[in-house]
């Protein structure tokens, strides 16, 4: 819904004859219409160059060589983001719905309360899960974002896929095992047994949930190497 | 802290905003007519290959206390170079080449693929950048300490408050920020030390006495997404592109709109005129695209960086053209 001042400006405008030499994209958002009573040749000009400034794709993706050490506000702005971006909720309702459709654990049911336990479950895992890593990364200079691999070849990009689920690079651009994700994870599972039923609170059940931790973030890197371009700027 | 202005000396008298002399104060100037560019001016930059880094190079010390950590090193000509490594190599090589093409005032900034640093001692902030052996890879090395151009304490200026308020080379300048995404335009209102800007006094005014060139001096933060604290970031020719489809919005009243933010957006994207764009346009045009993907190249762009930077750098200023032409 516009505001109502852009509203009031609208009718203004529509009033208040403006110059003939207001130009302004069409693709440009509210505060971009075109005030000129029509469409101008530079406005179509513009319009066709913000289309164009998309036209290669390999320019719309980060890639390994693309990789700068994050400075310290950086790092903190994009911890914050992964927890609080919408899309990580829906990464945790799908946990949830399939921890839902293999009926684990079997004490929390199939129903809708079996449902919201393993959501919130879900939550808080990856709440301990970044909240171990993020220190740690922090502290050790490790920095676990997804380049995509620039690679050829299926089996290439899949390697890299599964490397980079386990490795981290450090700001030199160099990489090796990321012990602050393999931390937090390690932790999230251990820790989360203590709301878990009797059936997933062993130590067993604690192997098992991270290496389902291990296996979604393999997956979220699976889909930001191969998904199409909406799943991957999603998941950026 | 140095500069270095090259040729800039040589037409000093054809130098353009310059502010009349007030009594105990030297000619303050922001912008001089470039000549004509060169490979090798986009090669080596403003200070040209003669002055670029001499190897061995010995450590001096480390400089952790800014937000980007660095070192200083003295080369084997004795000169002094303050040296960054990661985010900001390409940015501030790059940057340094294209601002002297158009007349600003830079320092002299050359990229060095690999090295060694003789001598390191203890270091903290840059130790993941420099190996125990003192090897190193990617690197900006800045020059300083040139006794003929020098660094003023204290000068930060503001770009909401300065001698060049309402010219068509701060216009330009600006724009200029915008068109290279530098969302870290942090002047004077920020404190002299976490400032940007600042002057340099240089010799060799129209009356043959030294000037005091305004400049802004930290292009680390440029080449990727302006988008404010959420989403800025440097060196990222993703988001840069991504930026790029609202890099100009329109013209209203005669005035630009720019998609720009960063740090005192307001200062930097309000008020520029169509006026101003044809005027930078009249030295952007002489610089081609190989020309950029020269910079980009010395700046240790890799290929594909370099293609993606250079297609949306013309895109940007092909917008720029858009609204510059005169309509009936």
């Amino acid at each position: 819904m516009l505001p109502a001042a852009a509203i009031l400006e609208m009718l203004l405008l529509t009033v208040v004859k403006l110059p003939a030499q207001d130009v302004v994209a069409p693709d440009a958002g509210a505060a971009a219409a075109d005030h000129s009573g029509g469409t101008n040749a530079a406005a179509q000009q513009l319009s066709t160059l913000h289309h164009d400034a998309a036209a290669l794709p390999e320019c719309l993706d980060r890639f390994s060589e693309d990789f700068v050490a994050m400075s310290n506000k950086q790092r903190f702005m994009d911890s914050v983001k992964s927890e609080l971006l919408p899309e990580n909720f829906l990464g945790d309702a799908l946990y949830a719905a399939i921890g839902e459709g293999l009926d684990r654990p079997r004490e929390w049911g199939t129903h809708l309360d079996g449902f919201g336990r393993r959501l919130g479950s879900r939550y808080a895992e990856r709440s301990i899960d970044e909240g171990i890593e993020m220190p740690i990364a922090f502290a050790l200079h490790e920095d676990n974002r997804y380049f995509r691999s620039g690679k050829q070849g299926v089996g290439a990009r899949l390697a890299y896929v599964l490397e980079s689920t386990v490795l981290a690079r450090h700001d030199n651009g160099s990489r090796g095992l990321s012990v602050s994700a393999m931390a937090g994870a390690v932790s999230a599972a251990f820790i989360s047994r203590a709301w878990q039923p009797p059936s997933t609170s062993s130590p067993a059940g604690a192997a098992i949930s991270f290496g389902f931790l291990l296996a979604t973030h393999a997956l979220g890197n699976g889909l930001r190497e191969f998904g199409p371009r909406p799943i991957r700027r999603l998941l950026e | 802290m140095t500069i270095r202005i090259g040729a800039v000396l040589l037409l000093a008298s054809a130098a353009v905003a310059q502010k009349p002399v007030s009594e105990g104060q030297l000619p303050q100037v922001l912008w001089h007519k470039p000549a004509p560019t060169t490979r090798e001016d986009w090669i080596c930059g403003p200070g040209g290959c003669d002055r670029r880094p001499a190897p061995p190079f010995q450590f001096v010390r480390e400089d952790a206390s800014q937000s980007s950590p660095k070192v200083l090193v003295r080369d084997s000509r004795g000169r002094n170079w303050d040296v960054k490594f990661g985010s900001k190599v390409i940015p501030e090589c790059f940057a340094s080449r294209f601002l002297h093409a158009l007349g600003y005032f830079v320092e002299d900034t050359y990229f060095v693929k690999s090295g060694a640093l003789e001598r390191v001692g203890h270091l903290t902030r840059t130790r993941s950048f420099i190996g125990r052996d003192g090897s190193f890879t990617r690197a900006r090395f800045e020059l300083r300490d040139e006794p003929d151009l020098v660094f003023q304490r204290n000068s930060a200026w503001s770009w909401a408050n300065n001698p060049f308020a309402g010219t068509r080379e701060l216009a330009g300048l600006k724009i200029v920020m915008m068109l290279l995404s530098n969302w870290d335009a942090k002047d004077a209102r920020n404190g002299q030390t976490d400032a940007n800007t600042a002057v340099f006094r240089i010799p060799g005014g129209s009356s043959g006495g030294p000037q005091l060139a305004f400049s802004v001096y930290d292009w680390g933060s440029t080449l990727g997404g302006w988008g404010g604290g959420w989403h800025s970031d440097r060196s990222d020719c993703a988001a840069y592109t991504t930026d790029t489809a609202r890099f100009v919005e329109g013209v209203r009243d005669g005035q630009i709109e720019f998609g720009y933010s960063g740090k005192h957006a307001d200062d930097l994207r309000e008020g520029i005129t169509v006026d101003d764009v044809r005027w930078l346009l009249t030295w952007l045009r002489p610089i081609t695209d190989e020309d950029i993907r020269t910079a980009l190249e010395a700046s240790g762009a890799t290929d594909r960086q370099t293609g993606c930077w250079t297609h949306a750098i013309r895109n940007r200023v092909e917008q720029l053209e858009a609204v510059s032409i005169p309509r009936p």
